[in-house]
């Protein structure tokens, strides 16, 4: 391992705390996801993700550094399973508040870490941040539609109205929020598995196609066209765009997305493979056993391969 | 029947001992012997009574040595220089920068920021290995296998229909089966073996139909089929829909076994009900009494064994086609008894073992990653934290697009070479010029390896040990015959080095890899596998090697294998076990467990499956009015890597071709030999035509093996970038496209030379 100056003990200490507090998080997700609705469902596995990408995250700072990550979350991740359990059976509501309340207090750690860190620990912990404050915001969207608080919606960096299109407070399996569009929802139900991309989700999915595929959209099929939409619009690099697009500015964040690869692409020098056979290779003797019948003339035609083109 | 004696050796050598192997070609897993003469291996040879092969080898399986000794072997590990070249490095170097770079990427940006690529050509212990490192190790979801490109599809359509992965049948079932149908499966070209196995049953006392199903009028047809149906590229839904309605419709079908043992039959028979005969012949353009003929002759048949392959799966709506397949022989009853099996097929040698062991991006031993019960035992096993498991696949298309959109940073791409290989190449190829990219391979100057910042050069067949699990769940053991050259290494020893310096550590602060050689993988395995569906904990290396391979379950109930499966016939498909919730075949998404178990949850029955028919989202016009399919052919496989290097497969089949009917080359005024260029939405080919009758008109073929850099002629510049919304599994099949003559040219093309051997 390259050889690294250890943590600073304060900086160790914090990481050490964003594990535990994370790895409650998703403790406290997988409770409450076998009671909750299928459009939250998939909101909690991805903040799940999210989460988990923090923890991996603050492992490897740790691990580099010539420490070993502690990832058990010790009793907090008991308490928290418990209490999602018990909240999600009594409302979804209640959930997203624990939620929100225990996403606060990372956004809290991760915004001191941040500013005690420097060089790849600082742009690690920043990007923890960055997932902290998006999850954050979504959980206050939510909550302020839900519970109609004016209190949450001006908490919110953008009117409520560009967060939720609707009368209620719906999660797109995209974005998981319900942004307005001109294209419009999609909604799939029984006997599909219950599917809802919002209308914003559906227009920022229909540019994302390539453009080889994006001049034949119009000749598909309607139904071929949205089960195709939704098909991308739930894929992993779909969401991570909508996260960067679209969930940064609304927790106030700078947009984000990464240079592709190929504006990082580097001439690489020609290199002389050795296509063919070595030289001087020569071809071995098979010994073919030739059946009587079908396999016999098969097993001929097969090992003598002017056969095989002449039938072509 | 007498066993066949099937051997190829170098005329100036002679084998100082043979070395008990499996061929690591194609799926089907031959017994063979390796012949060796000093540490070189000088010839193979297949094993009679071998219960696989029965002694027969394919040509490509009797020339694979040749690859084993040429001078594009990776020796010496490689990393990029300032100046952009490949220079030569140790080890610890190497393993240093790919280990600081995968650190780097991990601390900065996220588990997303780095992807792994791997094969269908490694051993079991390997997969297993790099599998328990991705999820437990790094976390990552980013982890698939080019198994993706190959048979993702029959890991989907056995866990929609069944509940779980895992081929119910056996290649025995062929010797008593009455009526066989090969589905998009060009057996006489890439199962060469199976064929003849198939063609010998023709001549025992069943004599069984063989329907051959596929687009081109290919060797298998000629050499053997009694039906051909032709149908048009990507309309295999209709078609199977088509044969499942006449089953119905002729009272051939099992009703006492649907009642039974499977759910859904109302909407699935509403379903296929609109596939008449004569709609069927306006969609696929197979006549309708070639279809009632097929009907008759599957329905009428006691015994039949059905196959799909690339023809299915990477072509339209594949995993819906696989799955009609399934309930086709669900309506019949057909299934887990001798010679009734639908026969989803691997591709690769252990491309099962990627699957079963987690190195495609699911987890270990069929456990359903959005079953909390399953992640907690499989933490428990590992020793790890339930709640860093769980974690949906990621398949390999989308890797690549993450690449391409410049998400993932890094990428560590094991034996395999997508940049032939993978759809969508132009695009790939940038992609793969601008991430970090490792390649781990046993050649140096692969056209993926030639774009590489680090090449880690490894052993390849015949110079390690370790298991391959076959298309008929078959366990073999392989055993080192020669050492790997210069400093390449076996897989599982890069892995083990990788996981030490990442410094992988369980709960408990112990490494997480705690064994050092394939054994020891292979016995955590065994225990990580134990009670799952493919439970392999009654295998021991000592047992394997003295059998032709066990096939799995093999545990304190089966210690000597199971042959088939579904016998009783019970499904996996209860909420408890089903590796699945049953995805919505249109849009890949998935019910929730909640959804599943109080609406979906067949418990324990097979789901009778039947989609309409949607037409390929690659569509014809006036500027490209032809459909490309890509393919393989009898002499090479996959990417040219090793059948490329020997003289006999490289003199049978020297380059790329463009297949073409007469009637559209008249139309475009090109003659057998003359130089085309074939052009897509996305990138063109140019290559001689070869015009005959085995496409039909509307179609061209192009074989995909072809793909060097400073060339123009890899049929995946053609390939769009869409796949099935269930596997993930690339459409290769289906670019719609036009020809342009260049030039006719005095030369012949090589097809036309006497000297082709």
């Amino acid at each position: 391992m390259t050889a690294r100056h250890a943590l600073a003990p304060s900086l160790e200490q914090q990481l050490a705390k964003g594990i535990a507090r994370e790895m409650s998080g998703i403790a406290a997700i997988d409770a409450a996801i076998t009671y909750a609705s299928p459009d939250y469902v998939v909101m909690f596995h991805d903040a799940k993700m999210g989460k988990q990408a923090n923890v991996e995250q603050m492992a490897t700072l740790v691990r580099m550094h010539g420490g070993t990550p502690d990832e058990r979350g010790g009793v907090r991740r008991a308490l928290s399973r418990t209490q999602a359990a018990v909240a999600s059976r009594v409302s979804t509501t209640l959930t997203l508040q624990a939620m929100r309340l225990a996403e606060m207090e990372l956004v809290e750690l991760y915004s001191e870490a941040v500013m005690s860190a420097d060089g790849l620990v600082r742009r690690g912990l920043s990007r923890t941040l960055g997932r902290a404050l998006v999850h954050t915001h979504l959980l206050t969207a939510h909550l302020a539609k839900r519970t109609g608080s004016h209190t949450d919606a001006s908490l919110l960096p953008a009117p409520l109205g560009d967060y939720f299109v609707g009368g209620e407070a719906r999660a797109c399996m995209r974005c998981h929020l319900d942004r307005p569009g001109a294209a419009g929802p999609l909604e799939r139900r029984d006997p599909h598995p219950y599917t809802y991309i919002c209308a914003a989700c559906h227009d920022e999915v229909l540019g994302e196609f390539a453009p080889d595929m994006a001049v034949q959209i119009d000749r598909w099929p309607r139904a071929v066209r949205e089960a195709t939409v939704i098909q991308h619009a739930i894929g992993h690099l779909s969401k991570l765009n909508a996260i960067g697009r679209a969930l940064h500015p609304l927790a106030g964040l700078e947009p984000e997305l990464p240079t592709p690869a190929s504006e990082r692409a580097v001439i690489v020098p020609a290199m002389t493979p050795t296509p063919g056979p070595a030289r001087g290779e020569r071809a071995g003797a098979p010994a073919v056993d030739i059946a009587d019948g079908l396999e016999g003339e098969y097993v001929k035609k097969l090992f003598s391969a002017r056969q095989v083109w002449r039938a072509w | 029947m007498r066993p066949r004696s099937f051997s190829q050796q170098d005329e100036t050598a002679e084998a100082e001992r043979w070395v008990p192997s499996t061929c690591g070609i194609c799926s089907i897993g031959c017994g063979v012997e390796i012949g060796v003469a000093g540490q070189q291996i000088i010839g193979v040879r297949g094993v009679p009574g071998h219960a696989v092969n029965d002694g027969r080898l394919g040509p490509k399986g009797l020339n694979q040595y040749y690859a084993n000794r040429h001078t594009s072997r990776a020796r010496f590990p490689l990393i990029r220089n300032r100046s952009g070249r490949l220079v030569r490095a140790s080890w610890d170097e190497a393993m240093q920068l790919v280990v600081d770079r995968f650190n780097e990427a991990l601390a900065a940006d996220g588990p997303d920021a780095v992807g792994i690529y791997n094969s269908g050509q490694l051993l079991l212990e390997e997969y297993y290995t790099l599998g328990k490192i991705a999820r437990a190790g790094l976390g990552i979801a980013t982890i698939d296998a080019n198994t993706r490109l190959c048979t993702a599809t029959t890991a989907s359509a056995l866990m929609e229909s069944f509940g779980a992965d895992g081929p119910p049948g056996a290649f025995e079932d062929f010797d008593h089966a009455e009526c066989i149908v090969l589905i998009g499966h060009n057996a006489a070209e890439q199962s060469t073996v199976l064929w003849m196995r198939i063609l010998a049953a023709k001549a025992g006392p069943l004599r069984p139909k063989v329907i051959v199903v596929d687009p081109r009028r290919t060797l298998t047809v000629s050499s053997g089929a009694d039906l051909h149906l032709q149908l048009k590229p990507g309309s295999n839904v209709a078609l199977l829909n088509g044969l499942c309605h006449l089953l119905i419709e002729n009272g051939t079908i099992d009703r006492d076994f649907i009642a039974r043992h499977t759910v859904r039959f109302d909407q699935f028979r509403a379903i296929v009900g609109r596939y008449t005969p004569d709609r069927v012949e306006a969609i696929c353009g197979v006549p309708a009494a070639e279809l009632r003929t097929a009907a008759e002759w599957i329905g009428r048949s006691k015994t039949t064994v059905t196959t799909c392959l690339q023809g299915v799966y990477q072509s339209n709506q594949a995993a819906a086609a696989a799955c009609t397949m399934n309930s086709m022989h669900l309506l019949m009853g057909k299934i887990g008894r001798p010679g009734c099996a639908p026969m989803q097929f691997a591709g690769q040698p252990s491309s099962m073992n990627t699957r079963e062991t987690g190195a495609d991006g699911t987890y270990p031993a069929y456990r359903n990653w959005e079953d909390r019960n399953h992640m907690i035992d499989l933490a428990k096993r590992w020793n790890v934290p339930v709640e860093l498991l769980g974690k949906k696949p990621v398949a390999a298309p989308e890797i690549f697009e993450l690449c391409e959109k410049g998400y993932i940073k890094v990428l560590w791409n094991i034996c395999t070479n997508p940049a032939v290989s993978m759809m969508h190449r132009s695009t790939h190829l940038r992609t793969l010029n601008g991430v970090f990219l490792v390649v781990q391979d046993c050649f140096g100057d692969t056209e993926t390896a030639q774009l590489a910042d680090v090449v880690l050069p490894s052993a390849m067949w015949g110079e390690k040990s370790g298991c391959m699990t076959n298309a008929e769940r078959r366990c073999t053991l392989l055993r080192k015959a020669v050492e790997p050259p210069g400093e390449a290494r076996a897989d599982l020893d890069i892995f083990l080095d990788f996981a030490r310096r990442m410094n992988l550590r369980d709960q408990s602060d112990e490494p997480l890899i705690r064994y050092a050689d394939p054994e020891g993988a292979f016995n955590e395995w065994r225990e990580i596998s134990r009670g799952c569906i493919p439970d392999y904990s009654g295998m021991t290396y000592r047992k394997l090697a003295e059998r032709d391979g066990i096939q799995w379950p093999c545990n304190d109930r089966h210690p000597e294998g199971t042959v088939r499966l579904y016998t009783d016939p019970h499904f996996p498909t209860g909420w408890r076990i089903s590796e699945s919730y049953e995805k919505d075949l249109e849009t890949g998404h998935e019910h929730t467990l909640e959804e599943y178990r109080e609406k979906r949850d067949p418990q324990g029955r097979a789901v009778l499956i039947a989609t309409d028919y949607q037409p390929p989202l690659e569509t014809t016009d006036d500027e490209f009015p032809l459909i490309a399919i890509t393919g393989r052919q009898a002499y090479h496989w996959h990417t040219r890597t090793k059948t490329g290097k020997a003289p006999q497969l490289s003199d049978a089949a020297p380059d790329v071709f463009v297949g073409m009917n007469g009637a559209d080359a008249g139309r475009a005024g090109v003659v057998d030999g003359d130089r085309v260029r074939i052009v897509s939405r996305r990138g063109s080919a140019v290559a001689p035509a070869k015009v005959g009758d085995v496409v039909p008109t509307g179609v061209v073929f192009v074989p995909f093996h072809y793909g060097d850099l400073a060339e123009e002629h890899a049929a995946n510049n053609l390939t769009p970038p869409t796949w099935d919304p269930v596997s993930k599994q690339p459409v290769q099949k289906i670019a719609a496209v036009r020809v342009e003559r260049i030039e006719t040219t005095a030369a012949r093309a090589w097809w036309q030379l006497e000297e082709i051997r």
